[in-house]
């Protein structure tokens, strides 16, 4: 928090350097945002660059009512929206409740997942299946570690909606790992 | 949480929060349930899973690509106080305003050059203010010029306090 303050401190004295700091320690965050809000990754750089010029753009602006984290996370969660509205994309794809286990085409079989026996690759291939904003939910929970109200914050949906989200995708992801792949060989 | 399954909503209530209020009894059910403990061990694994964080990260350029873009930007200012400054400063040119409005420099000026050092280090024309308070003869002007110059060193103040405060203030 006190890394924060300074930083912010720095950058509006006029100190362009200080601001490199600011880019080093939340890219992660903003490309994680950024790559799960967007299915067209071959824009997500140039997204997210987008993203920090507005944060510099629009750091005076920056009220300390949140953590510095929360309030760039929200910056590239709208920048994202404002990408999705102006390809005519869809915010939220179809419903949970309408991805099946085995019916996708594009599945692999499961002698094929239990080849690759690789968890990262199978388990970000399955989010990256499963709709928005779940995959983003699970993603900042998981990797980046905020609460229920920093991801709310940056998503801006209640906290108890963040929660119900969470427990449903990882329940969905369960069912869909369960079903499509050895699940005892998977995590060997 | 005797006999009755765990619902997975409390697997995971347990995972995201071991000391919560009811970790005691899922712990315990969970040590005499062999269904619940399949299900827990499924569980742990896509948390384990979850935590990894295998998402193809930026190029290594990718802050020095960020700041050539930002270079050719105007730098950024903290303007959210600006109106501090200017409020203190238009109290303090005010109250300036108002000494000289008052006070008859040109009298005191006058004084001096004719040599009469001690008649204007007498300040001619503050006896001339104090001399109207004395006879309740309170003309607005001269209320207005008290009052502008309270207003003055208020400016001052605020001004010098300002300019000891931390620019950003952080709430959590």
């Amino acid at each position: 928090m006190e890394k924060d303050f300074e930083l912010v401190k720095r950058v509006l004295s006029g100190d362009r350097k200080a601001f490199r700091n600011i880019i080093v320690d939340y890219e992660r965050l903003v490309n994680h945002i950024v790559y799960r809000m967007i299915p067209d990754y071959t824009e997500r750089e140039d997204i997210c660059q987008e993203v920090f010029v507005k944060v510099y753009q629009n750091l005076d602006k920056f009220r300390g009512e949140s953590r510095l984290s929360t309030w760039i996370g929200r910056i590239a969660a709208n920048r994202c929206i404002d990408f999705l509205q102006a390809k005519r994309l869809p915010l939220s794809e179809r419903p949970l409740e309408e991805i099946h286990h085995l019916s996708d085409n594009n599945s692999d079989n499961p002698g094929d997942s239990l080849e690759k026996k690789n968890l990262g690759d199978i388990l970000n291939k399955e989010i990256s299946r499963i709709p928005n904003p779940y995959r983003t939910i699970l993603t900042l929970y998981h990797i980046d570690e905020l609460s229920y109200n920093e991801i709310g914050t940056i998503l801006k949906m209640p906290e108890g909606t963040v929660k119900s989200y969470l427990f449903r995708a990882r329940k969905k992801l369960k069912e869909i790992l369960t079903a499509r792949y050895n699940i005892e060989e998977l995590w060997v | 949480m005797g006999l009755k399954h765990l619902s997975e909503d409390e697997i995971q209530e347990y995972l995201d929060n071991p000391v919560g209020e009811s970790s005691g009894a899922v712990r315990n059910h969970l040590e005499n349930c062999p269904e619940c403990r399949r299900v827990f061990g499924d569980y742990q694994k896509l948390y384990s899973g979850l935590n990894r964080d295998d998402i193809p990260g930026l190029s290594v350029s990718f802050a020095d690509r960020v700041m050539t873009e930002i270079e050719a930007l105007e730098p950024v200012r903290d303007k959210r106080d600006a109106w501090i400054p200017i409020f203190a400063g238009s109290m303090i040119l005010l109250g300036l305003s108002a000494i000289f409005y008052v006070i008859d420099f040109s009298a005191i000026f006058g004084l001096l050059q004719a040599g009469d050092f001690s008649e204007a280090l007498n300040f001619t024309a503050l006896r001339k203010l104090l001399g109207a308070v004395d006879i309740f003869g309170l003309n607005i002007k001269t209320i207005l010029a008290v009052g502008l110059i309270l207003l003055a060193t208020f400016g001052v103040d605020f001004a010098v306090r300002y300019s000891r405060k931390k620019p950003v203030t952080f709430v959590v």
